[in-house]
């Protein structure tokens, strides 16, 4: 089955558009994936993450490393190591709604996921990422066809 | 004079990314609130300036990332001011999707908020996470709501998050009568989950440290429809005008503490007696103003529950939600059902002519409140000059008035612990469901 790839961001605000550019980066490669942007909700998996075994998302990051780092999680190791539980006015952080989903939708608790993500450098309004950041959205291209190269090994 | 400074960001989007950039700050002196200030980072300003010389088609794809929740208002409303300036009439059956549409942006936007934010604020707990282990059935059935919220406006815009298939002058692609006929379904089926989010809120009082009277403004409906739309905006002063004049009494000013603007009501004519007036907008304005036209189940709902929607206090805006929930669910129902039997998915979009230009000024109502869009486009199809007001920017000298009423009787209290203070400071800011600069996301690596 072919594997599920989301992108969490704003790319009207600089390096929060990690994401759509990891996205974009895989859809010129043509990847065989299915890819969506789910803008700034991760609750919106709810909706398109059905019938997925694998689900990738792809986001920005900080608290780690230096800008332009890219690092990946997958399994477990995504809610051990990431955090976003900021309970804003308007919204909940995408690893809370992720465990919120995967408790409750039938539908995406047999699903693996897996995070790839780099480190921000400038999370401000604006256009374009910032010089690392843009540099090392090809390398974490690279990782998530390593993944799914490996997924599809994985289904034999 | 001594003088103790509370301060602490609240947890809006944008304050855990961007330090420095927005929370409250309460000053009290000598057991006095002696100034509160919401810093708010607001982006309106930004995609404004970034759609000027842009291709007018161009320009309304790029509204709806001021504000991803309410990305269909933002389409919807941009869309609609072009058709204003370019002269445009859109087909009847563009009209009832549209407005489905925007309901499923309402449907979406009050299910997160009340289930997922709200109610763990006021049931005691961290998160909606926690919150999930004594309340399943409550999430699970905010999620079935926000789950057909989205679906809607993946049905009717293509893209959800954007919108895509809204288009100037119609739609690029007509939904399916069967689609319709599936959402009509599912809708039925959440007809009682849309009433828990009331059945939980009853048991919760207002607190009566917040009552206090306030100027309410809301689009009044034309035809007796308690929707997003209207040609005039009245308040509850008794006072209106028509929605494209609104820049004339919706004032704005720059505020020093403040990226957003803030805005100020002006009646004009024979009824200005006063200074302009802060005001609030929103689920408790439109209740307040529209009430007799809601559904029947919504209509009954919020009479057997009065107290809890109580016009003075802004607690209530969360009563006003769950109100809404029921009444657009009953709504979008009606809408789907009829559409599923009516639609014609060979209807093309009206054609026009980007190069005629002109000027067209929009309000509707989104979830939290009124949305204003002015576009001036050039006699080359781009823009020349665009104004937004969002809800935000309109309640948020009436927001800071609340929190500075409720920092006072805490401090009166002998509460002067900002720790204890800023929690409370937060359910109230979270009552009005602000949207501040909401589009952006960033996860921290532990």
């Amino acid at each position: 089955m072919r594997p599920l790839i989301v992108s969490i961001g704003n790319p009207f605000m600089r390096d929060d558009g990690i994401g759509q550019a990891i996205l974009i980066e895989l859809k010129d490669r043509g990847v065989d994936a299915d890819l969506i942007d789910l803008g700034t909700d991760m609750l919106r998996l709810s909706l398109y993450g059905e019938g997925y075994c694998d689900i990738v998302v792809l986001d920005s990051l900080r608290g780690a490393g230096l800008a332009g780092e890219v690092l990946s999680f997958s399994g477990e190791g995504i809610v051990r190591s990431l955090d976003s539980r900021m309970r804003s006015a308007h919204r909940m952080g995408s690893i809370e709604a992720l465990e919120v989903l995967r408790s409750f939708k039938q539908s995406l608790k047999g699903a693996r996921f897996h995070f790839v993500g780099i480190v921000a450098d400038d999370i401000s309004i604006g256009e374009g990422l910032t010089e690392d950041v843009k540099r090392a959205v090809p390398v974490a291209a690279d990782i998530v066809c390593g993944l799914l190269f490996d997924i599809s090994d994985a289904q034999g | 004079m001594k003088q103790v400074k509370i301060s602490r960001p609240i947890l809006v989007d944008h304050v855990a990314r961007i330090e420095g950039k927005a929370g409250i700050e309460v000053m009290v002196s000598n057991k006095q609130v002696s100034s509160v200030q919401m810093n708010i980072f607001e982006g309106p300003r930004f995609f404004e300036a970034i759609t000027v010389g842009k291709k007018v088609e161009d320009a309304v794809a790029v509204f709806p990332r001021i504000c991803s929740f309410c990305a269909a208002a933002h389409k919807i409303t941009a869309v609609e001011a072009a058709e204003a300036a370019l002269g445009v009439e859109p087909s009847d059956q563009t009209k009832r999707l549209r407005e489905l549409l925007y309901i499923g942006d309402y449907i979406e936007s009050h299910a997160l908020h009340l289930f997922f934010l709200a109610f763990p604020d006021l049931l005691g707990y961290h998160d909606a996470l926690s919150m999930a282990g004594d309340y399943s059935d409550t999430v699970k059935a905010g999620i079935a709501l926000k789950d057909v919220g989205a679906r809607i406006q993946s049905v009717i815009g293509a893209r959800y998050i954007h919108q895509e298939n809204l288009l100037i002058g119609g739609f690029g692609k007509i939904p399916g009568k069967a689609q319709m006929g599936a959402l009509k379904d599912e809708l039925a089926s959440l007809k009682s989950a849309s009433e828990l989010a009331s059945d939980i809120l009853i048991n919760f009082s207002n607190w009566k440290e917040l009552d206090s009277p306030r100027l309410h403004l809301a689009i009044a409906p034309d035809d007796g429809r308690y929707t997003m739309y209207g040609s005039h905006i009245h308040a509850s002063s008794d006072t209106s005008f028509p929605m494209k004049d609104y820049r004339k009494h919706i004032l704005e000013h720059v505020v020093e503490h403040s990226f957003a603007k803030h805005c100020r009501y002006d009646p004009g004519g024979s009824k200005k007696k006063n200074e302009p007036s802060i005001f609030t907008t929103g689920a408790l304005s439109r209740y307040t103003l529209n009430k007799r036209s809601l559904t029947n189940r919504a209509k009954e709902r919020s009479i057997m529950n009065k107290d809890h929607l109580d016009p003075s206090n802004p607690l209530s805006n969360n009563f006003a939600q769950a109100v809404e929930l029921i009444h657009y669910i009953d709504l979008a129902h009606n809408l789907a059902s009829e559409l599923a039997e009516t639609i014609d998915e060979n209807e093309r979009p009206v054609k026009y002519d980007p190069q005629k230009g002109g000027i067209g000024a929009v309000a509707t109502e989104a979830p939290r409140g009124l949305l204003t869009y002015l576009l001036d486009i050039d006699g080359t199809g781009r823009i020349k000059n665009a104004d937004v007001i969002t809800p935000t920017a309109m309640f948020l000298p009436m927001m800071e008035k609340d929190v500075g009423r409720m920092a006072q009787s805490l401090v009166d209290g002998g509460i002067s612990d900002p720790s204890i203070i800023a929690p409370k400071l937060e359910t109230v800011v979270r009552s009005y469901d602000p949207c501040v600069s909401c589009s952006v996301h960033v996860t921290t690596v532990k």
